[in-house]
């Protein structure tokens, strides 16, 4: 049975009701939602508003027209940078975004002038709040695009405090939960955007994700079409969701999201993660007595982290690890950048990356050893 | 018709004769693979008079090609010319009444049904590689297109032609491609250069048979050629009755043993995913690369950098997958990985 240590890419396996559920939904109730009136479409508009009523509640009970579904948190991000920004605005990101936000902004700052700039942070990546509050003060940004854990380290930023300093010089906060959402409580009517894979930490399937958008932003629509409603119009509605939601959804991706999410609460998942952080800091002080072994890994400084963490081994590739594992101890990893060149180039993990370790809610001590075991082997 | 006289050595032979050159100048035949056997089979048609050639290769020219692949000169080398646009070049010198297509090209799954369209007379094999010929074997038999299978490896020739429908298919011979790695290459046993000529030679014959319509002349069978012992044997083959091929069941064109390649981020390099998993013996491949450059192996993979290729590093796993080093050229990376591995 294969090890399966790369949740941070994707979760592994889902729960069987999202499964089932999918399944039901598809064989049942599968009409288009929000288009016809028969029953099957009322069932289907029925169990989209129900998953966006519970996503919302999910998020601290943030105003559920206010959240849109979208592919997945590349088009979430994507929504909201090119949405928001205008001709000149400044910006400013943590060292450890993701591609799926420093391209978006390189395409803005080519198409309108934007200018991004990387906060201060120590060497796992973490935001110098004093800095942050100095810089707010210098360079008046109108947005901060937060990567709330890294996908390369798993350090987890200050969220409430960088959001009390962002508001007090009116700068927007946008929130990548892709390595957070269905591992930490997340309360979304703080931040201004937030955006979630349904495929990573909810534990549903890929293809759909979500945004949140606070009710005082205003928002260029991503892209126009049909709305089911208002068609007599000739341009987009403004009401909330239609306006932001144009085509038809993906009813039964978004049916799998709602029952990641029942799964999570069920499990009680804070418990879970706290549970999988203990299990994941015991395998890290074994490791890190092996001369040959490089972490990067804030769980060891007792650093603000979630389960991710990278790793190198001397005289070896990552990529060349990530083989090893997978052929020879059936050990699923992944290596190189991981569309995240700035986090490795701030961590010096060097031009060929590292080895990224991904927790899941269910990763057992026992396959935690495993791991172990064979890093020991190839570590030699 | 005028005869034309440039043929009329070939045509007085009483095995093709008029009508046999007159067929010979309204065929089109298609040559997979530009090294030697490729190289030398297009010189010997185009200057045979096959009215269309259509020549298809994937590789840039190296210097270790010239000792046997004759189209080839030092300034195509120099000039950076992949072998379809060198071989192109000088065959046009060679025979300007005759039609050449050149394509430079990976032969893939994906891409080989427009190559090898339903209008060709014949295919001829100057693969380096099992999985290739596997996919040449079921589009020639979907299509009923001849075709004939050669290989050569130091001094040793085999070569064979397919009828589909008729003969024994190359998949009723050899069933399954060889895992990577556990046959010979030229890049790991060398080649002969007259063993290539020799081979060209067999091939090229049964060739000229078929298109001159004269299929009652071909000798059936596997022949084999020791060129450097003078041995020369001749192997009869028997259709498999459970060949999927010649069932109708075209696996290779529907991706099976398809490698996949996927570039690494950052970095100069690919990783190749053989389309079936494969067990190689690491040590056996070490002795067999050692001649060619650096091999380093552990136990759990084998690091090799070959000699021509200094900047070049493969690092090749027991299961079969390989990162190709030194290019981000998935044709390339694919091309050193046959030259070594021969898949």
């Amino acid at each position: 049975m294969t090890i399966y240590l790369d949740h941070g890419a994707t979760s592994w396996p889902k729960p069987e009701r999202v499964i089932a559920e999918m399944s039901r939904f598809l064989k049942e109730d599968a009409a288009n939602p929000g288009r016809s009136g028969h029953d099957m479409a009322r069932r289907a508009s029925q169990a989209v508003w129900d998953a966006r009523l519970a996503l919302a509640r999910f998020l601290g009970g943030v105003p559920v027209e206010r959240v849109i579904f979208c592919s997945g948190a590349t088009d979430a991000l994507n929504t909201a940078i090119h949405g928001f920004l205008d001709k000149g605005d400044h910006v400013l990101i943590t060292p450890m975004e993701h591609n799926s936000v420093l391209r978006p902004l390189a395409l803005e700052a080519e198409t309108r002038g934007v200018t991004f700039e990387e906060m201060k942070a120590d060497e796992f990546g973490l935001i110098d709040l004093a800095a942050l509050r100095k810089c707010l003060e210098d360079q008046n940004p109108r947005l901060i695009c937060v990567n709330h854990a890294s996908n390369v380290n798993g350090i987890l930023q200050p969220l409430d405090e960088i959001c009390e300093i962002a508001k007090a010089q009116g700068a927007k906060v946008l929130v990548d939960a892709a390595q957070t959402l269905g591992s930490l409580k997340i309360d979304a009517r703080k931040v201004d955007f937030l955006a979630l894979p349904a495929h990573k930490g909810v534990l549903g399937p890929t293809g759909v994700g979500a945004l949140y958008v606070a009710p005082d932003i205003k928002l260029r629509g991503p892209r126009q079409g049909g709305t089911g409603a208002f068609s007599e119009q000739e341009s987009m509605p403004e009401i909330w969701p239609e306006a932001m939601e144009a085509g038809t959804l993906n009813a039964v991706g978004i049916v799998g999201l709602h029952e990641g999410l029942k799964h999570l609460i069920e499990i009680d998942f804070e418990q879970a993660h706290r549970e999988k952080m203990i299990v994941l800091k015991e395998l890290l002080d074994r490791l890190q007595g092996l001369p040959k072994l490089t972490l990067y890994a804030p769980q060891l400084h007792d650093k603000p982290s979630v389960g991710v963490f990278s790793m190198n081994v001397e005289a070896y590739e990552s990529a060349e690890l990530a083989n090893i594992l997978d052929g020879s101890f059936d050990i699923a990893t992944r290596a190189g950048l991981h569309c995240a060149p700035r986090a490795h180039k701030h961590l010096r993990t060097g031009p060929y990356g590292a080895l990224r370790v991904s927790l899941g809610l269910k990763t057992t001590k026992e396959e935690l050893r495993e791991f172990e075991a064979a890093i020991r082997v190839i570590h030699g | 018709m005028t005869e034309n006289p440039r043929y009329s050595r070939q045509a007085l032979y009483a095995g093709i004769g008029k009508p046999g050159q007159a067929r010979l100048a309204k065929s089109r035949a298609a040559i997979v693979g530009l090294g030697a056997l490729g190289a030398a089979a297009a010189d010997t048609l185009a200057r045979a008079g096959v009215g269309t050639l259509r020549i298809i290769d994937r590789d840039i020219l190296e210097l270790t090609n010239l000792q046997r692949q004759i189209l080839y000169s030092e300034q195509d080398i120099k000039d950076g010319l992949p072998k379809a646009k060198a071989a192109h070049k000088r065959l046009s010198l060679v025979n300007s009444e005759i039609e050449i297509e050149s394509v430079v090209s990976d032969v893939t799954a994906v891409n080989i049904d427009d190559l090898l369209d339903d209008d060709f007379d014949i295919i001829v094999d100057g693969t380096d590689n099992f999985e290739t010929r596997l996919l040449i074997n079921d589009v020639a038999m979907k299509k009923k297109i001849p075709w004939v299978y050669c290989g050569v490896i130091g001094a040793s020739i085999h070569s064979f032609p397919i009828l589909p429908g008729e003969t024994p298919c190359f998949r009723c011979y050899i069933g399954e491609a060889p895992p990577p790695g556990s046959v010979d290459t030229c890049d790991t046993a060398g080649v002969l250069g007259p063993a290539v000529l020799v081979a060209v030679g067999l091939a090229c014959v049964d060739v000229l048979k078929i298109l001159a319509g004269k299929t009652e002349a071909l000798v059936h069978g596997l022949q084999m050629v020791d060129l450097w012992a003078g041995r020369h044997r001749r192997f009869g083959l028997k259709k498999d009755s459970q060949c999927p091929a010649c069932l109708g069941q075209y696996d290779y064109l529907d991706g099976k043993g398809r490698s996949a390649e996927a570039r690494l981020c950052g970095r100069n390099a690919v990783q190749i995913h053989p389309g079936e998993k494969a067990t190689i013996d690491l040590k056996a491949l070490a002795e067999r690369l050692s001649p060619l450059g650096v091999v380093e192996p552990n136990p759990f993979l084998l690091r090799f950098r070959p000699a021509d290729w200094p900047e070049g590093e493969l690092t090749i796993f027991p299961d079969g997958r390989s990162i190709i080093k030194g290019t981000n050229d998935l044709s390339r990376a694919r091309s050193v990985l046959a030259r070594f591995l021969g898949s």
